[in-house]
């Protein structure tokens, strides 16, 4: 398995893609090493066979270049048929584990967003089994990317008032003002269930 | 930049534009396309928005897109979907069997900034603005045979834009050719002091495209990009692309980016947090729709967001604020930050090696009609159709999708260069050369034309033709 993902072996499959799912040791040997990086004197040869290998159709006759190009493709724009286990992480539709009634109450009342419905908590299921396969791949000692500009200075504004004087305009958009004030409801009465509801998507 | 010089552009309507007031419901001047704002009207315009009026442009309108440009499509707006100018095109529709004539079998344009990609591709605008977080202008440019660019993360101003994931926003140009791009980016890149994540580097203004000497460049194949859902005439084109720069005296190589497959994960866990976050600012207090309900703050909140969201966004807010739960914190949210870095080195380590610009597919298959594409739900589309695209937006870099043919079908298939951060220039030269190897040919639009040909000013294409 090692050999069908080096690079530098020749025989490499370029169809073959990194499949790390179940495999965090092979994971950690690309991980680390530099040799995955293919090297900018790989011979015109080599490259030509493994595009060879993974592509269905051939074309003998060399790019004619000035006549715009040509979709060559034999089968009518049919996809490839899917290989099992293919480079894209898929659903895990085992394991999608049932999320307890308790945090779907927690979550409608940290997002003010309900649920409305079972399918949409099986959608979140589902979507915690696809994040969960973030944990095949190891990744200690790696530091988490807060910012693309973090090896930059970024600048703030400087602290004068240069624009402004737009209550009018502001106000506008609100459905509920009086005088320059946006008017909100009383805040100290917790979500009532009366007025998220639907009827409970994880009753049992 | 010349004064005089006009465009008519088209603005993707999560940009702000100051003012548009609404003639009437059904109006397109509606401001925004949310129903969660289909009340709010800006009071201020988008840098990118302004940048362009000063210069003279004119604009349009404002397009459809996927409800807060969530989705792989263009079917979730609250306007309703888009349609592919393509599905009229005699070069579609000759090639389609009789009984498939009608409306019910048009195609989707991609998306999320589908509204914008096809109100280019039918010529009703020089050119329009989208956004792209993972991949919504790219995609929908390959579906619609346009020029789709993502600029540099920090090159373009994003004052303006509602953000859905701020670490990978940016705002994107759709043309119908390289150097019409290349003038836009001229007017919109540079440091916006409204915008803190905007670099302060000079750029050379305005952006012209040197002839390109293929002989000197480079190109990278990320090999983990080949996977078996691509479909054989992307497959194709792909590999005739390589061989053409070969055959000029290019360099062309494999590269591997391994950590291409966690990517589409990775990306899933940010957005989704980004936009819980991003989203808690909808409350309809201050803009937008606000519920009638009135017992409590709370309830109001939660009843409007109810109201004003689609299914799709609260699914996603949902999510987040899963990964955001303490507990789940550490294990989800700052994990992908982490595999993050990853994938951004893989990068970093391929253009190391000697390599100027990356080239892939951008598009697993071309356009697929709208009854195929709502077969699945946004979230699995979005998954499988951002798989290409999404890891550019992490990285940060440029990259643009150049239409290159068509396919057996009669539709526009897209192949995506990716180059190094703020070497935006350079990728465009190497694109504009591209473009005029392939000569990409011209959308053929019958029956939606009143008279016999469109002519334009512009001097590039100066007609539609209609035989």
């Amino acid at each position: 398995m090692v050999r069908a993902f080096n690079p530098r072996t020749q025989e490499a499959e370029a169809g073959g893609s990194l499949r790390v799912r179940g495999y965090p040791g092979l994971q950690n040997e690309f991980q680390d090493s530099q040799s995955y990086t293919e090297k900018p004197c790989l011979k015109k040869q080599n490259k030509k066979e493994m595009w060879a290998r993974a592509l269905r159709v051939r074309f003998p006759v060399p790019l004619d270049r000035g006549r715009g190009f040509a979709s060559k493709a034999g089968p009518q724009g049919k996809v490839q048929e899917v290989r099992q286990g293919t480079h894209s992480p898929r659903l895990a539709s085992q394991g999608a584990g049932r999320v307890p009634a308790a945090k779907i109450e927690h979550l409608e009342r940290l997002a003010l967003v309900n649920f409305g419905s079972r399918e949409a908590v099986a959608r979140l299921e589902k979507a915690i089994a696809f994040a969960d396969q973030l944990h095949a791949l190891d990744t200690d000692g790696v530091e988490p990317l807060e910012s693309l500009l973090e090896d930059r200075c970024v600048y703030l504004r400087s602290d004068n008032v240069a624009e402004g004087n737009c209550t009018e305009e502001l106000l506008r958009n609100s459905h509920h003002v009086v005088e320059e004030y946006f008017v909100p409801l009383p805040g100290n009465v917790s979500l009532p269930d009366m007025v998220n509801k639907t009827p409970s998507p994880t009753a049992e | 930049m010349n004064t005089a010089y006009k465009d008519w552009e088209s603005f993707q309507e999560d940009m702000v534009l100051a003012g548009i007031t609404p003639v009437d419901t059904e109006s397109s001047s509606v401001p925004t396309h949310h129903l969660l704002e289909l009340c709010y009207i800006p009071p201020y315009n988008a840098t990118v928005v302004q940048k362009l009026l000063d210069q003279g442009a004119l604009l349009m309108g404002k397009t459809n897109l996927d409800e807060f440009a969530m989705g792989s499509g263009s079917t979730d707006g609250v306007f309703g979907p888009v349609k592919n100018p393509w599905s009229y095109s005699k070069q579609y529709r000759e090639r389609q069997r009789h009984d498939e004539h009608g409306d019910s079998h048009w195609l989707i344009t991609g998306g999320s900034s589908g509204g914008s990609a096809a109100a280019v591709a039918a010529y009703t605008c020089f050119a329009a603005l989208g956004s792209d977080t993972g991949g919504s202008t790219r995609n929908p440019a390959a579906h619609c045979g346009l020029v789709g660019f993502k600029p540099s993360y920090g090159l373009v101003s994003r004052h303006g834009l509602i953000p859905l994931v701020n670490s990978m926003d940016v705002p994107g140009i759709f043309t119908r050719c390289v150097d019409d791009t290349a003038v836009v980016l001229g007017v919109l890149a540079g440091h916006d002091p409204k915008d803190s994540t905007t670099v302060q580097d000079p750029i050379k203004l305005p952006m012209i495209l040197g002839e390109m000497d293929v002989s000197r460049l480079c190109i990278g194949i990320p090999k983990e990009y080949l996977v078996p859902e691509l479909s054989s005439e992307i497959r194709s084109l792909w590999s005739q692309a390589a061989d053409l720069f070969e055959s000029e005296g290019a360099k062309v190589i494999e590269v591997s980016l391994p950590h291409t497959c966690y990517s589409i994960v990775c990306y899933h866990v940010l957005c989704t947090s980004e936009v819980a976050s991003n989203m808690a600012r909808f409350d309809g207090l201050q803009y937008g729709h606000r519920s009638g309900i009135d017992v409590s703050t709370e309830a109001m909140y939660a009843a409007t967001r109810q109201e004003g969201f689609s299914d799709v966004v609260r699914g996603r807010i949902l999510s987040g604020n899963f990964f955001l739960l303490k507990e789940n914190y550490e294990n989800y949210f700052v994990k992908a930050q982490k595999v993050r870095r990853l994938i951004v080195r893989d990068f970093m380590n391929a253009f190391d090696s000697g390599v100027d610009v990356l080239l892939t597919p951008t598009t697993l298959s071309e356009a697929v009609p709208y009854l195929e594409f709502i077969k699945e739900d946004n979230r699995t589309r979005s998954a499988q159709d951002d798989i290409f695209t999404q890891a550019v937006n992490m990285a940060g870099l440029p990259a643009v999708s150049v239409p290159v043919a068509l396919s057996n079908q009669g539709l526009p298939i897209g192949l995506q260069f990716i180059g190094r951060a703020f070497c935006d220039q350079q990728l465009l030269t190497v694109a504009k050369w591209f473009e005029k190897q392939v000569q990409f040919p011209t959308i053929q639009l019958q029956d939606l034309m009143d008279d016999g040909s469109l002519v334009l000013e512009n001097g590039k294409l100066t007609s539609v033709s209609l035989t």
